[in-house]
């Protein structure tokens, strides 16, 4: 029962990551650029989802809101970021990526202060027993939110049309131009969805940890990093296995290995470890 | 229907074709051969909008394709089976024939999927395997199937038969002749010079970005000395 538990917990931590990574490598495998910034979109839903929650009452609109706000600013920071400097060299978009990252940053401190958002009345925090564990209505939410939204990104890339013409721009641009798709469509596409994720992992890291902060979206941007890098760059499957794998070895980490490590410490050592024995990611597409 | 007029064309500031002139009338299977590094693929892939027209016009049923960007060349009717195929290679057959339709009516994939698997009926046991998983020869007719579900004016398709086996290449070139019949115009681009005589109209032979002969078929099969003179390989 006990491994049960870490497991939910594994996948409930997981089920973030892989919302966040995700974003990451679309935007990597359309683009070649690693879109640290993507971190900044996810705290920006954090903050999003506590001040609608606070203003309206309704968690449940301020996540569809925070959702569409922060897709729509994604979109935006393709456009005016990296749309100019998709010529130069790939370290180019990197750079003003990072710069764009600390600069949400300090947008945040400065507009909502340094000591962050708190929900004035947390919803969904009610335990419940699932299965023969505790958890809380949120954590609930997060997964059942996390499968719902990647297995909608899955059926949309499978069935429909522009899914479909999207796949095809990331295997080659040039043969899906040719055949009609229009390709900067499928960039603002890819990054509307991708930011939208981000903001949903955000909000619901807002509910489970009641509290956003300014630098919420630093160890999240590393981790996701990696997590990309584990899952083999641009590999949206590879990159969804790696989330749940990180997960799970943070919450068995933590409690054995708690006195050594802390959880993010435990994070990235699983991860130097496998990338030692696989320097090309777990699912490199070779 | 298709004309380049004095076209020289190339990457950055390096020009790999220069002032090349060609008509390709229509209803004609026009074969366009050279050695490696001709400049085939290149002209091919400008007439696609994929590399940089220098100078000189390119005009498809009278009208400049400058002002076409490359997404919008397939409406006109210019479609590409490309060097390499460049196949979707982890999306299905079913998927890549889709995205090969991708210009018209979603009505229209039904029809149009058909009458691939009637030219290619390999395809239609292949329908739900990855592109990538499917053999060369499969992929060639793959990549011509994609090209032709937006109902092309002009196919053009590049090496057709590089690294196919015979057997393979007889049906593609069987195809061909079928596709023709229909009223499809083809531009061919081809090393395998004895193949492409056999059904080409026209010939057009590259060497170092520059035409150096021009003439029927006919006249190409007659002078033996073309092939050795400029693609230095002998047949």
């Amino acid at each position: 029962m006990f491994i049960f538990e870490l497991l939910v917990q594994g996948l409930i931590q997981g089920g973030i990551y892989a919302l966040i990574a995700i974003g990451l490598t679309l935007v990597y495998g359309l683009l070649r650029i690693l879109h640290v910034a993507h971190a900044g979109l996810y705290a920006l839903g954090g903050y999003c989802a506590i001040l609608i929650t606070n203003a309206s009452g309704s968690f449940g609109l301020a996540l569809t809101c925070s959702m569409i706000i922060v897709g729509i600013i994604g979109m935006v920071v393709y456009r005016i970021f990296y749309q100019p400097l998709l010529d130069k060299a790939p370290f180019v978009a990197l750079i003003a990526s990072i710069g764009l990252f600390i600069a949400m940053e300090e947008i945040f401190r400065i507009i909502f202060g340094a000591y962050g958002l708190t929900f004035s009345a947390p919803p969904l925090q009610d335990t419940v027993v699932f299965l023969g564990i505790y958890l809380r209505q949120c954590e609930i939410a997060s997964i059942v939110l996390a499968i719902g939204l990647i297995a909608g990104l899955s059926l949309f890339t499978k069935y429909s049309r522009i899914g479909i013409a999207w796949r095809a721009t990331v295997t080659d641009p040039e043969m899906a131009e040719s055949f009609g798709v229009d390709v900067i469509k499928v960039r603002y596409l890819n990054f509307f969805i991708g930011s939208m994720m981000a903001a949903a992992a955000g909000s619901m890291v807002a509910l489970l940890n009641n509290l956003v902060e300014p630098t919420m979206g630093s160890v999240p941007s590393y981790k996701a990093l990696a997590i990309i890098v584990l899952g083999g760059l641009g590999n949206v499957r590879g990159t969804l296995i790696a989330s749940l794998a990180i997960g799970i070895a943070e919450a068995v980490g933590t409690i054995y290995l708690g006195n050594i490590l802390d959880r993010d410490s435990i994070a990235f050592a699983f991860l130097i470890v496998v990338l030692m024995l696989k320097p090309q990611g777990l699912f490199s597409k070779g | 229907m298709l004309r380049l007029e004095e076209m020289s064309c190339g990457y950055g500031s390096l020009s790999v074709v220069n002032e090349l002139s060609v008509f390709v009338p229509e209803g004609v299977v026009f074969a366009m051969i050279g050695a490696n590094g001709a400049g085939k693929s290149s002209t091919i892939m400008s007439i696609a909008g994929h590399v940089e027209v220098k100078s000189g016009r390119i005009l498809f049923e009278g009208q400049n394709l400058a002002a076409v960007p490359a997404r919008d060349r397939v409406k006109l009717g210019i479609t590409v089976a490309p060097e390499g195929r460049r196949l979707f290679s982890d999306m299905t057959v079913e998927e890549n024939l889709a995205v090969g339709c991708y210009s018209l009516p979603t009505t229209q994939f039904k029809d149009n999927k058909e009458k691939v698997f009637q030219l290619f009926p390999r395809l239609a046991e292949r329908v739900s395997q990855q592109a990538g998983s499917l053999s060369g020869g499969e992929q060639q007719m793959l990549a011509i199937g994609r090209a032709l579900m937006p109902n092309p004016k002009l196919l053009i398709i590049d090496e057709l038969s590089l690294g196919l086996m015979p057997k393979v290449i007889d049906l593609c070139y069987l195809a061909i002749e079928k596709l023709k019949k229909d009223g499809v115009t083809i531009l061919l681009v081809e090393q395998n010079t004895a193949r492409a005589f056999e059904v080409a109209d026209q010939v057009c032979v590259l060497e170092s970005g520059v035409d150096v002969w021009q003439g029927s078929a006919e006249d190409a099969k007659k002078d033996k000395g073309l092939v050795e003179a400029y693609l230095g390989l002998k047949k």
